[in-house]
């Protein structure tokens, strides 16, 4: 690969020319208001700050807007990666979380050398020169289309002639096809017509699919494609946040090749966050694509639709750009500033659309947006870092006293052996066979045994993240959950713990459950409960592709660890049975507990441990009897899941309505009494499915599972939630005075877009927090008392 | 000649035993749509959908009720103050069509007096082509007689339908709109004092749902 700066025909003034065109010398920047000031006024600052030389300005503009295109290209690139590998990922996985996403993306390494990614540009345009027609697949015709004013430069007559780079307004882009033109034999004039822009822009490189942006003017004729003689590149930029323009797939490999149009037509267009397919290609697109990361196909089930229009006049879909933040961005100040800037680069995309030309006040605006993205992109990543650092934190500050409870000659902190530094997770169960036990309380006896044994026993240690009390590692994990949930990749390993499921699971039990279940069973009871999961089994979940695996037509993986794990718990509880919404539940601790997913990143398998089937088996159980609610009547105890339980859960809804509702929403209580509106209409459904069908979204769930899972008292959490979904949407509900259509809000709140997007796990926690302070569990005992 | 009667509200439930096609007859009516593998209702789904008869325009407020037995306690929440039930079976499930008999019977005992009451024998789909023939491999096991004779002794409305083919889907909602309120044959003259006289009981109990629908 020859050194980029050797392009440059003037090789004794490339490093200055670079410096120039790429901003290193640049020791100001202009602020992107000038074209809104009048004659005198830039006048006056060319008096004032460029000793009367304009040439001093130009100059200083033309950097500033090299620098800006320059991140724009490494800016494109990164995304471009991006995109690729959060494809590779959907394609191999699947079933991804955030973090894990997060965690993979950012170990991209990105060449940063704007030099070295615009000579990748330059190399694979000539390609495309020395094999014109012949092979089309590397034929990189790069079509940038030019803002205004790179197009009048493209048709003056500068390009022709080496231009004198250091006084004029240069783009690294036409650099490039300067560049391109001198370094080749073939210097014919270039043809700078508009049929550059006709030009068929396939590609096989990353750049090329950037820019292969049909603008719908574009024809791809054989006969014109491909004309070697035009040295010139048209350099087609699709708008940074036009999504649409960011189709890829297959780079490299030659199935572009079909013709710009149609290869176009056949790729996968992704969405950077949201991966999500635009209709019109979705018969054709490899599935792979279709599915977020959940597996879900992008669907959106059709009786949603109408509740989806009444939500019209809310903003829709763009926002799911933010899809992975949503987590953060409420703690994050930036969020606020970000959303007119997205309202901006659709904008600009419309524009691009319609054939305009971004104007300089849209290129700015462009740019000023890019630099947001990237700001908010760099507040996720610290804020994720951040908060797996402060469990890093919890977990060496557990071991150490871990250390120190199980060693009676008082080790020191400081010997804990280097090999388990590093790996405080894991070392942490070879000094302890459990450390959190159910509902984290085995912390709360550790606590004991600390203080017994050293009263002041945190003198010696490092503070911890100053918020949290150090003394109390229960209450810590309380709110470390609280803030973001378990980290993905400790989460297979707490949930195992926090649910009692590692102290309820006997080895080989699931597997002799599992085939009693399919011997002979001679139990009416257990074969009705059969016959009722053998009615639900293949209508669960069918839309995700790890149930239902549509292109086999066959049953998916998932469909079948169901199965096992439904059949085995029938014959494991026959008196709780099967009921309808366990199917729910179970299917979203496979898809959470990462039974699917898998990992290639060799950091994450050492910590990650992948539960099976029997352990979701377990988890389930321990689930059901150890923290679901239970309700007693007759000095009897009903599990959750009982039969009999419906008639209390009924009980709790008109408490919920009835007491709870007057006293924190009073407003809305006022409005629902107007309309006729039956709170429990709404609330029993979540509850009876622990908020899974038409509720939460999976993401989410997850997350309130991790805090079923230390919640000492999970009825009131229930509450609490119940009463955060209303007071979320308090303000939409209050402006709807249609009961229908409050009852197709709630009842589809994860099954709609726009109710989707504005359910955050961070803002409902913390409105759950804030009802769950309030409500007292002795207070609900006698209140059930009085309504039962 | 028509000018938009404001449309009458009409609560209807829908009951019957699991994966009868409840929510697939309901898909079908609101949507035109059919699902191969609709999700199981867990509780019960609203949904609502506008239908015109004559000149009249009624609008289902429909309670989709989930089907596994357990939840058959929570029923009578829903139907209390409905104005209209399907009960439905599954012509192919004879267990289904003694289930159907079961909520037939709670609903002329717990529900309101002058609720109107359709049977629907769904998944005619599945015998369509056996039909005509006297074989005895068909996978029809509720005849068609048997339907119309519960259906006569109880006074209600029958069809048979299949929510994938749409076949009679939309009659059944027809059907149950020409019977609300009683008489949709009554001269217009005479429709304003008919309706407020019919519909005493049944306006006080929509206007009262919100009231008494303890599911205790």
């Amino acid at each position: 690969m020859p050194n980029p700066s050797s392009l440059f025909p003037d090789s004794s003034n490339s490093s200055e020319v670079q410096d120039i065109l790429f901003g290193r010398s640049s020791n100001r920047s202009l602020g992107g208001n000038l074209h809104d000031l009048s004659e005198a006024q830039i006048s006056k600052l060319i008096h004032l700050k460029f000793d009367n030389n304009p040439i001093t300005l130009i100059r200083q503009l033309s950097s500033d807007l090299t620098s800006k295109e320059r991140d724009l290209i490494l800016l494109r690139k990164e995304k471009f990666a991006r995109e690729q590998l959060l494809l590779k990922l959907l394609s191999e996985y699947g079933n991804l979380s955030s973090l894990e996403i997060d965690q993979k993306l950012n170990t991209l390494k990105i060449d940063n050398n704007a030099d070295n990614v615009l000579h990748d540009l330059i190399e694979s345009a000539m390609d495309e020169h020395l094999n014109p027609e012949s092979n089309p697949s590397i034929n990189n015709r790069m079509s940038i289309k030019p803002t205004e004013s790179y197009r009048l430069r493209s048709k003056s007559d500068q390009l022709r002639s080496p231009p004198e780079r250091t006084s004029q307004v240069t783009s690294p882009i036409e650099v490039l096809s300067n560049t391109s033109s001198n370094s080749t034999t073939h210097n014919h004039s270039h043809n700078n017509n508009s049929n550059n822009n006709n030009n068929n822009n396939r590609s096989s490189s990353w750049l090329g699919n950037w820019f292969n942006h049909n603008d719908g003017s574009n024809e791809n004729l054989p006969g014109t494609q491909g004309r070697p003689q035009s040295k010139s590149f048209s350099l087609q930029i699709g708008p940074f946040g036009s999504t649409s323009s960011l189709s890829s797939s297959n780079t490299g490999n030659g199935v572009n090749s079909g013709g710009g149009n149609g290869a176009e037509s056949s790729k996968v267009p992704v969405e950077l966050d949201s991966i999500k397919v635009r209709r019109p290609y979705e018969d054709r697109t490899p599935l792979s694509a279709g599915v977020d990361k959940f597996g879900f196909f992008n669907d959106m089930p059709k009786e949603a639709q109408k509740s989806n229009e009444l939500l019209s006049d809310e903003e829709e879909g763009e926002e799911e750009e933010e899809e992975e933040d949503d987590d953060y961005d409420a703690n994050t100040s930036g969020i606020s500033e970000s959303k007119p800037f997205i309202s901006t680069l659709v904008e600009t995309n419309d524009l691009e659309a319609n054939g305009t030309y971004l104007s300089t006040s849209k290129a700015k605006n462009t740019v000023t947006s890019l630099d947001t993205l990237k700001q908010l992109s760099r507040m996720h990543d610290e804020k994720s870092k951040q908060y797996e650092d402060e469990w890093e934190t919890f977990f060496k500050s557990l071991q150490r006293d871990y250390y120190y409870s199980s060693n009676k000659n008082k080790v020191k902190i400081e010997n804990i052996p280097e090999k388990d530094q590093n790996n405080t997770f894991n070392s942490l169960y070879s000094s302890a066979n459990e450390i959190f036990g159910l509902k984290g309380l085995n912390l709360i006896k550790l606590e004991k045994i600390i203080n017994k044994q050293q009263p002041h026993h945190h003198v010696g240690h490092v503070p911890l993240s100053s918020d949290i009390n150090s003394t109390s590692y229960f209450k810590k994990l309380h709110k470390l959950i609280q803030k973001m949930g378990i980290p993905p990749k400790y989460r297979s390993q707490l949930w195992f713990e926090l649910s009692g499921s590692k102290n309820l699971k006997v080895p080989g039990e699931f597997d002799r459950l599992y085939n009693l279940s399919i011997s002979s069973v001679n139990d009416p009871l257990i074969e009705s409960n059969i016959n009722q999961v053998n009615l639900d089994l293949h209508r669960t979940m069918p839309s995700n592709i790890y149930f239902n695996d549509v292109v086999n037509s066959q049953p998916g993986p998932n469909y079948y660890r169901l199965q096992k794990i439904l059949y085995a718990f029938v014959v494991y509880k026959p008196k709780i049975g099967y009921c309808q919404g366990m199917n729910k539940i179970i299917s979203n601790l496979l898809l959470g507990g990462g039974a699917t997913a898998a990992s290639n990143n060799e950091e994450d398998e050492k910590w990650s441990v992948n539960l099976t089937e029997e352990d979701i088996f377990w988890i389930f159980v321990g689930f059901i009897d150890e923290l679901l609610p239970t309700y007693s009547k007759d000095f009897k105890d009903y599990n959750f899941f009982d039969n009999k339980s419906l008639l209390y859960i009924g009980i709790d809804q008109k408490i919920l309505s009835d007491v709870y509702f007057p006293r924190f929403l009073p407003n809305l209580r006022k409005h629902f009494k107007t309309l006729n509106i039956q709170i429990e209409y709404i609330t029993l459904n979540w509850w009876v499915s622990i908020f899974t069908e038409n509720c939460l979204p999976i993401e989410i769930w997850i997350k309130f599972f991790d805090n079923f899972l230390v919640s000492l008292n999970v009825e009131i959490l229930f509450f609490s939630i119940s009463l955060s979904l209303f007071k979320n949407f308090e303000k939409l509900l209050l402006s709807i005075s249609n009961a229908d259509d409050i009852y197709l809000i709630m009842k589809n709140l994860n099954q709609n877009n726009s109710t989707k997007s504005n359910l955050k796990y961070s803002e409902l926690m913390q409105l759950s927090k804030s009802f769950e302070k309030k409500i007292d569990g002795q207070e609900i005992e006698s209140l059930r008392m009085m309504y039962g | 000649m028509s000018l938009p009667n404001p449309a009458t509200p009409v609560k209807l439930v829908l009951l019957g035993e699991a994966a009868v096609g409840k929510s697939s007859l309901v898909l079908r009516f609101v949507s035109n749509d059919f699902q191969e593998n609709k999700e199981p209702t867990i509780g019960a789904a609203f949904l609502t959908q506008k239908c015109t008869i004559g000149d009249r325009t009624i609008k289902y407020e429909i309670w989709d009720t989930a089907g596994q037995e357990r939840f058959a306690s929570l029923a009578p929440m829903y139907y209390r103050n409905a104005q209209a039930a399907l009960v439905v079976y599954d012509i192919t499930k004879p267990a289904s069509f003694i289930k159907a008999r079961h909520w037939v019977k709670e609903l002329h005992e717990q529900a309101s007096k002058d609720i109107t009451i359709a049977l629907v024998g769904n998944k005619y789909d599945l015998v369509e082509s056996d039909e005509g023939g006297e074989e005895e491999d068909s996978l029809r096991k509720v005849s068609i007689e048997e339907g119309k004779s519960l259906a006569a002794e109880e006074n209600l409305l029958f069809f048979e339908t299949s929510a994938k083919t749409s076949y009679n889907v939309n009659d059944v909602f027809i059907g149950i709109g020409s019977k609300i309120p009683s008489a949709s044959s009554t001269e217009a003259a005479n429709q304003q004092s008919h309706v407020s006289e019919g519909r005493v009981d049944l306006s006080g109990g929509v206007n009262n749902r919100g009231q008494d629908a303890c599911p205790c």
